[in-house]
This record gives C-alpha cells, sequence and structure tokens, in this order.
C-alpha cells in the first residue's frame, strides 16, 4: 500500500510520540517524552457543569476561528468564518429549523410571521412580524429588505451574492443600470412586503435566509459607508461590542431582538487566527468553550479519551470532495479514462486518514440533501477493470499528469494517497500545491488538468451542486465555477429546468435523472463528504453544529458557573 | 553632524523605495487574484471582473505601480483589500503590540545577555565561561518555531503559569500574556549580546588603562564596572539598536504562535489572502524602522564614545 495505512490501528502506533498538538516535541528528547505521559489520550476535562435540568441564561462563551473575520458587511461577507458572527447578528425572513430539530433543513419564518405563494410559484407575500426592530432601537420596515436587495443587486456593491437574486423581476434591468428599481420587488406598508419572480423558482425561499437578504436602514448604511464592515446593523440574537481586526470580535446579547427566549447567552467572544493545534491546547486549558475540525493527532486522542465521549459533536456537512479532470486537456476527452481514475482511487484510504471523519460519496450529492440517491452505485475500488478501461482508451501504459492541490494537511495527505493508488495503473502523478488564493485563480481559469476540488453548500439543495460546478453556463475564460469544462445537454436541460418545476416528486426526479448522467460521465472522482466533529466542553448545552449554518450558537446555553475537576 | 544626517537621509529614501519597489514585483507576482480572494470561491465571473474593475486591478501593472508611488508620496499607503480599512491606520494600529513585545525581549535579553558575557569575560577559562558559552549557543541556534511552541505547552499547558496565547487587557493581565512571546524571541537577543559582551570585554581588559586602574588598587568590581564595561558598551548599543528595528518590523513566527496582534502577523494574515496594500505597508515600516534604528544607533555610539567623529 507504498507506505499508506489501512486501519485506524495502523495510523496510531506512528504518531504516538507526538504530544497533543506540539508534534515539534517530539524532537526536544527525553524532557519532552517525559512531558507527554498518556500520549494516546487527552486529558480529561477540567471543568464540569452544575447539572442544571434546563437552559440558564447568562454567560460568556468563548470561541476561536483559525482564519479572520474580515467584514461584517452582509452584502459582502461570504466565507466559512463570517459566516459564523454573521448568522448570530443578522436575521432574515425565513430560517432553518435549528439543528436539533427532526428536519433542520425544513424552512420556519423567521422576521416573517407568516408568507404565502401564488398558486403560480411567481408571488411572494410576507406579512412581517409586529413591532421588530434592530439593535439600536429603529424599527424594521418592509421597505428596508427592498433596499438591502437593490443594495446586493447593485454592481457598485460587487456582492457576490447578487447572481442569486437575479431572478426577481425586474432584477436584470436594475442589475443593468437600466431601472431605477427594482420592479419586483414592493414594500406595500410597514409589515407587508411582496416579492415578484420572473419564473416559478422552487429555490427562492432558501435564499432568503442568506445573509444578504437581512434588512438594512438606508439611513445607517449612508452614514457608514466604508465603515459597514465594522458596524453591522443587528436583527439578530446578538450584536456587535466590539472588532478588533484579524484579533477579536465579541458579541452581546440584542434585547431587542423579536424572540424573547433567545439567546441565553450574554456575550460570545471569537479569537481569530488560532491554529487548530493551539486551539486544542486552549480548550483543554480552558481559555475555550468549543474547537471544530481538530487535526488528525487531536482528533484521536479526544476520540480515545472516554471522558470526553459525550462532548464530540458530530454533523454530516452538506458538501462534496473529489478530483477534478478537466475535459480539455488530454487524456480527460476520454470518460473512460474518467471512469479507469472512478474505479483506481482507493476511497477507503481516505476514510484512514481522515480517521473516519468522512463519508464516503456514491455521486456528487451528498447524503443529507433532499434528492440525493441512495439507489445510485458507486464505483468501487476495481484496479483491475480500470486498466482494462484505460487499454480501451489507448493508455495501457498509464500517462504522466500533474495533480494540483492546496497546501494544507489533509489535502496533502489524500493527494500522495492518490498518487499511490494510480502508480499501480502505472499512471505517473506529479504532485503541485498552491496556497488557496493561488490554487482558486488557477482553477478558475481552467488551466489545471487534474486537481482536488470541492463544493460546499450555498443553500440545501441539488441545484446548488448540479448547476454551480457542472453546468455550461459556467463555463468562463476566467473565474469559471464549472472548472472541468463539462457540458451535457441533455444536463443542462434537467437541471435549468428542475429549478422551475413546482411539483415536488418530478423536481427530484429530473435531479435525480441529472446525478445518473453526471455520475456516468464522471468529469470527477466522486470521492467523499465531510463529517464535521466540534468538541465541546462539558458545561456547554444546547449546541449541535447545523448542518447549513455549522457552528450556530444561537440555542447555546452554558451549565454553570463551571466547577473544577471532571464530569461525575 | 547635518551634512552627515542629510546624506544618511537621501541614502534611506533611496533603499525605501528599493525596498518598495522590489516588494511590489514580488507581491504581484503571486499567482493568485486578490478580487477573487475577496469574494470567495462562489462568488459568479461577473461580480468578480466588475470588482476588479473598482480594485483598479484590470490596469496595466506599471500604471498600478506608478500610482501606488503618486498616492505614497502623498503619505496615503491605500486600503486593506481584506477589511477596506487605510493602511496606515492598520499599521499604526498593530505597531503597538509588536513594539511592546519587541521592547520587552530586548530588555530579557540585554538584562541576562550583558551579565553573562561580563561573568564569561572575567572568569574566562572557567565553568562560568563554559556556561555562558553553552547558553549563548543554545539560545543562537533553537529557532522560534520550536522554542515558542515548546514554552507554550510547559509554561501555559503543563503547568498552567501563562496564558496559552493572546493579547491580554492592559496592565497586569497584558505583562501576563507577554511573558512567554517575549522569552521566545529573548534567547538570540541574549546569546548575541553574551558573546559581544564577552570579546569587547576581554580586548578592554587587557588594556593599558585597566591595568593602571587595577595598580592603583581599585576594587575588581569597580574596574570592570567603571572602566573596562563603560568602554564595552557603545558596541553593545549598536547591536541592541538594530534589532530593535529588526524586532518592530514585526516577529512573523513568534507572533503567528502566540496569537500575539503585531505587525507579523498581520503580514501572514495578508500574504495568505493576497491583501497586497497591506503586505507593501508592513514591508516599508520593517524598512523604515530598520533604518531610523541603524540610525540612532550610529548616533549613539558616537555620543558614548567620543572617538568617533561623524563627517
Amino acid at each position: 500500500m507504498h507506505g499508506i495505512p489501512k486501519t485506524r490501528a495502523e495510523v496510531r502506533p506512528a504518531r504516538r510520540a507526538e504530544c497533543l498538538g506540539l508534534a515539534v516535541l517530539a524532537a526536544a528528547g527525553a524532557g519532552a517524552g517525559a512531558a507527554c505521559r498518556g500520549e494516546d489520550r487527552a486529558p480529561p476535562p477540567r471543568w464540569h457543569g452544575a447539572g442544571l435540568p434546563g437552559p440558564r441564561r447568562g454567560g460568556t462563551l468563548t470561541l476561536s476561528i483559525v482564519d479572520e473575520v474580515r467584514t461584517l458587511d452582509p452584502a459582502i461577507a461570504y466565507d466559512e468564518y463570517s459566516a459564523i458572527p454573521e448568522h448570530l447578528l443578522y436575521e432574515t425572513l425565513l430560517d432553518y429549523a435549528p439543528a436539533a430539530a427532526a428536519d433542520p433543513l425544513a424552512l420556519e419564518p423567521a422576521l416573517a410571521e407568516s408568507y404565502t405563494v401564488s398558486p403560480d410559484g411567481l408571488s411572494y407575500s410576507f406579512n412581517l412580524r409586529p413591532d421588530l426592530a434592530y439593535h439600536d432601537g429603529e424599527p424594521i420596515v418592509a421597505e428596508d429588505f427592498v433596499y438591502a436587495l437593490e443594495r446586493v443587486l447593485d454592481p457598485r456593491t460587487a456582492s457576490p451574492g447578487r447572481q442569486y437574486y437575479l431572478g426577481i423581476a425586474g432584477a436584470e434591468a436594475f442589475a443593468g443600470r437600466r431601472a431605477e428599481h427594482v420592479s419586483g420587488l414592493r414594500a406595500l406598508d410597514a409589515r407587508h412586503l411582496e416579492i415578484r419572480l420572473e419564473a416559478p423558482d422552487t429555490v427562492f425561499p432558501l435564499l432568503l435566509t442568506l445573509p444578504f437578504s437581512t434588512p438594512l436602514k438606508p439611513s445607517w448604511v449612508a452614514a457608514r459607508g466604508d465603515r459597514m464592515v465594522d458596524t453591522p446593523l443587528a436583527s439578530g440574537p446578538f450584536r456587535l461590542a466590539e472588532l478588533r481586526p484579524s484579533e477579536r470580535l465579541v458579541l452581546v446579547r440584542n434585547p431587542r431582538y423579536w424572540n424573547p427566549q433567545l439567546p441565553y447567552l450574554d456575550r460570545i467572544v471569537v479569537t481569530m487566527g488560532v491554529p487548530r493545534t493551539r486551539a486544542a491546547l486552549e480548550l483543554l486549558a480552558g481559555e475555550l468553550d468549543a474547537v471544530d475540525r481538530l487535526n488528525a493527532d487531536d482528533y484521536l486522542r479526544f476520540a480515545a479519551t472516554p471522558a470526553w465521549q459525550p462532548y464530540l459533536r458530530r454533523t454530516v456537512q452538506i458538501n462534496s470532495f473529489g478530483e477534478q479532470m478537466n475535459l480539455r486537456h488530454k487524456p480527460f476527452d476520454d470518460r473512460r479514462v474518467r471512469q479507469a481514475l472512478n474505479y483506481g482511487i482507493d476511497k477507503h484510504d481516505t476514510w484512514v486518514l481522515e480517521n473516519g471523519r468522512v463519508i464516503l460519496a456514491r455521486g456528487l450529492l451528498p447524503p443529507s440533501l433532499p434528492g440525493y440517491d441512495p439507489a445510485l452505485a458507486p464505483y468501487p475500488y476495481d484496479p483491475e477493470r480500470a486498466q482494462k478501461l484505460l487499454a480501451e482508451a489507448g493508455y495501457p501504459d498509464g500517462f504522466d499528469v500533474t495533480y494540483t492541490a492546496t497546501d494544507d494537511e489533509t489535502a496533502q495527505l489524500l493527494a500522495q494517497s492518490i498518487q499511490a493508488d494510480l502508480a499501480k495503473l502505472k499512471i505517473r502523478v506529479h504532485l503541485r500545491f498552491l496556497t488557496a488564493a493561488a490554487y482558486f485563480s488557477a482553477i478558475g481559469r481552467g488551466e489545471l488538468p487534474f486537481s482536488f476540488s470541492a463544493w460546499n453548500l450555498d443553500f440545501p439543495d441539488p441545484y446548488d451542486f448540479l448547476y454551480s460546478k457542472f453546468h455550461s453556463d459556467g463555463i468562463a475564460a476566467e473565474n469559471a465555477s464549472n472548472e472541468t469544462g463539462y457540458r451535457n445537454p441533455e444536463f443542462d436541460r434537467l437541471v435549468a429546468g428542475a429549478r422551475h418545476e413546482l411539483d415536488a416528486a418530478k423536481r427530484l426526479d429530473m435531479y435525480r435523472r441529472a446525478e445518473r448522467i453526471l455520475h456516468e460521465d464522471c468529469p470527477w472522482v466522486w470521492h467523499y463528504h465531510q463529517v464535521m466533529v466540534e468538541v465541546v466542553q462539558p458545561y456547554v448545552r444546547g449546541y449541535q453544529p447545523h448542518p447549513v449554518w455549522l457552528r450556530d450558537f444561537r440555542r447555546t446555553w452554558l451549565d454553570g458557573p463551571r466547577r473544577p475537576g471532571p464530569p461525575p | 553632524v547635518t551634512r552627515y544626517l542629510v546624506r544618511r537621509l537621501g541614502w534611506s529614501l533611496v533603499v525605501l523605495w528599493f525596498v518598495v519597489t522590489t516588494t511590489f514585483a514580488m507581491t504581484y507576482g503571486i499567482p493568485a487574484d486578490p478580487a477573487r480572494t475577496l469574494v470567495g470561491p462562489h462568488a459568479d465571473a461577473a461580480t468578480i471582473a466588475s470588482l476588479r474593475r473598482e480594485m483598479k486591478l484590470d490596469r496595466p501593472v506599471w500604471v498600478q505601480y506608478a500610482a501606488y508611488l503618486g498616492r505614497l508620496a502623498h503619505g496615503d499607503l491605500g486600503r486593506s483589500y481584506r477589511t477596506r480599512r487605510p493602511v496606515l491606520a492598520v499599521v499604526a494600529e498593530k505597531i503597538w503590540p509588536t513594539a511592546q513585545l519587541a521592547l520587552t525581549a530586548l530588555a530579557l535579553a540585554l538584562l541576562a545577555g550583558v551579565p553573562l558575557g561580563v561573568a564569561a569575560a572575567v572568569r574566562r577559562g572557567r565553568a562560568a565561561d563554559t556556561i555562558a558559552s553553552a547558553v549563548a549557543l543554545v539560545g543562537q541556534s533553537a529557532p522560534t518555531f520550536f522554542l515558542g511552541p515548546l514554552l507554550m505547552y510547559l509554561g501555559a499547558f503543563r503547568f498552567g503559569w501563562f496564558p496559552v496565547s493572546g493579547y491580554g487587557e492592559p496592565g497586569w493581565d497584558r505583562l501576563w500574556h507577554l511573558f512567554l512571546p517575549a522569552l521566545t524571541l529573548a534567547p538570540a537577543g541574549i546569546a548575541s549580546y553574551a558573546r559581544l559582551v564577552r570579546a569587547e570585554l576581554t580586548e578592554t581588559l587587557g588594556e593599558d588603562y585597566v591595568r593602571t586602574s587595577r595598580a592603583k588598587g581599585l576594587p575588581p568590581a569597580a574596574v570592570v564596572g567603571k572602566h573596562a564595561l563603560r568602554n564595552a558598551l557603545p558596541p553593545v548599543a549598536t547591536l541592541a539598536g538594530l534589532d530593535l528595528g529588526v524586532l518592530l518590523g514585526g516577529a512573523v513566527v513568534t507572533e503567528s504562535i502566540f496569537g500575539w496582534p503585531g505587525l507579523g502577523r498581520e503580514a501572514v494574515l495578508a500574504i495568505a489572502n493576497v491583501d497586497l496594500p497591506i503586505i507593501l505597508g508592513v514591508v516599508m515600516v520593517s524598512a523604515v524602522a530598520i533604518l531610523v534604528a541603524s540610525l540612532l544607533a550610529d548616533l549613539a555610539h558616537a555620543l558614548l564614545d567620543p572617538r568617533i567623529r561623524m563627517r
């Protein structure tokens, strides 16, 4: 297996010498060795809760993120780190059910009290809750939603969310600066909002959960200008108390939030730029209350420690990872070659390398997504079949190809695993690692023949995955979203049509047919979906990562004050 | 002295221009699009194109370079791509944490390094000298990326004396947070000061005036303290000045390890996110710090040693 271990038991001894999160200490010899007794396990929790039966109000939750929150402007912010404070600051018309609900993807009214959709699916009428207000006490009115959406659609804002709302009637004309206002957005009075669409759109209600659509007061934005990045106008359960760029962010309870029951926490402190290894140490030292996505070493230690078991929270993420093959590059223009790679890569290795924190893929769509097809047969690991397909395609002796990935730990390990698997098919894979920024630029130009690829959801609908990555609309010279150059008219027709199909059964059937075509054509090696694991302190309650929002602390409470010593 | 200063300043401007130009060329050579990095991988091509226009990234490189130099001449360092804040404000905010770290590390280095060097010189060839040499060797060769995590593990996690990371609140809390990162940075300085003091002192202890002061019956402590050390100090001051200049540019590794919100960590975040104006700003501040520090060090050297005349 070219040095790639097959089971978890084989993975662990190799890493035994490393102290928690501090591989470098292994090199320090005897002194460090003595310092890491019990190196296979994490020390037990140092604090536990008071054992309260139900939610308690108050307390401060401390978190960290690996990167930084660059902006809190709801029209601009669109990355996994700003998503955490954004979801706490901004309320939208609709939202998903809480993580603990039977169906956390079900839509619930939020700032809207209720809404109706016309039978033709073209017109949405929203009734806002009474007495809504921003954190500064100003009332939230229907006109504010119109303003916020027009701000997102205005090309001068350069909002990454602009594309989503172009289906509103008159949005194209407004975005092209041919109209003063978006004709399909109308505030009937302070509490009634009407949105008309160009065509029926089953995805549209999901777009009204995104922070792009949070209401904004025109006077607030006009007074702040460039400062919108750090002066958010909060309509959600928290408001901003402090933002020290690239350092820390403090949120406090918003007393004007419409739901008087929430939030339970008084404050949330987010420290920025904390590497995962250090975050694990800080959690053990009691300086942090929750840490997500631990490094492999740290995760194995927590997972092997019984005292931590109840405090590991797992969520299957709605994303998809694979190896993309550029159809404009030989030999990937030949479907048999692409299929050969799907048979020739042993996905079980990935499960081992990620310590079981993945679900191996059948096709593109992840299992927690509506429209997932449990009947889709995955490509099994079958090197002989792969060899046969390669020979049929005219490559009995393989070929040379460069595989490009980002320079993080997991991607590098996976790349080596793929290299080893494909070597058995005589495919000589040369590895190349780029920083994330350089990787995204290169992949957007469609110049990489073979590379790591991933899609994280924008909204939980198959359309987001199928259209964004594989519809021919996304082929472009620069910043293409369809990076493989995949083009199939039947697939295009099904995906584009499904979005406008109001009959749910018909729509799901169209998505499934589209996914099967894609599965057969395989511009990717269908590889895996991530399982997010978050470790929390024993006194952190009411927390479960949400499949869409991931780190959602709206209903989190602290069973405290915390007490020293491990939980009884 | 005035002519000397004018000439030094002139050369400083040339050096600065060279640094800016080289950094500009290097950062624009990064094969990554700042606009795409800014709006994230899910933005569509049209949005990225309009952002490129807004950020003036669609213009030829030399036009951007000329525009940058033009703004620079007016003291405008531009705005951060990431946060849209003025670069000058970001740098001004981040230099204070870096200065606290730099001064503390330098103070630790001097407080430990100078006595160590004196002990080594006075007791040359004996145990003290051997110990001092060993400490100097370890200090000089232990890299911060090794020492930092080691100190963090022992000082913060194993024994819990210090916080794992962070900046803390002003006052004692700040000092408490400052200790481990400063201790990570100090050993390299301790080593170089100890060696320098030892070398200088060994030389001056052999001088005639030292022998004379010994002969007139001064106690050994006074001989070393009053006469020999005084003459050994100017080079130490020069070195300390230069070190301070380098440290003020930001301790990239140490600040990143301990989450110290200074210039070094800001530079790392800026590089990862292709924030060109911030990268240029931080590099420029580092260059200015080193230029000013070396100028001040030379002046201090001259003040401490009247044998030097400036021309």
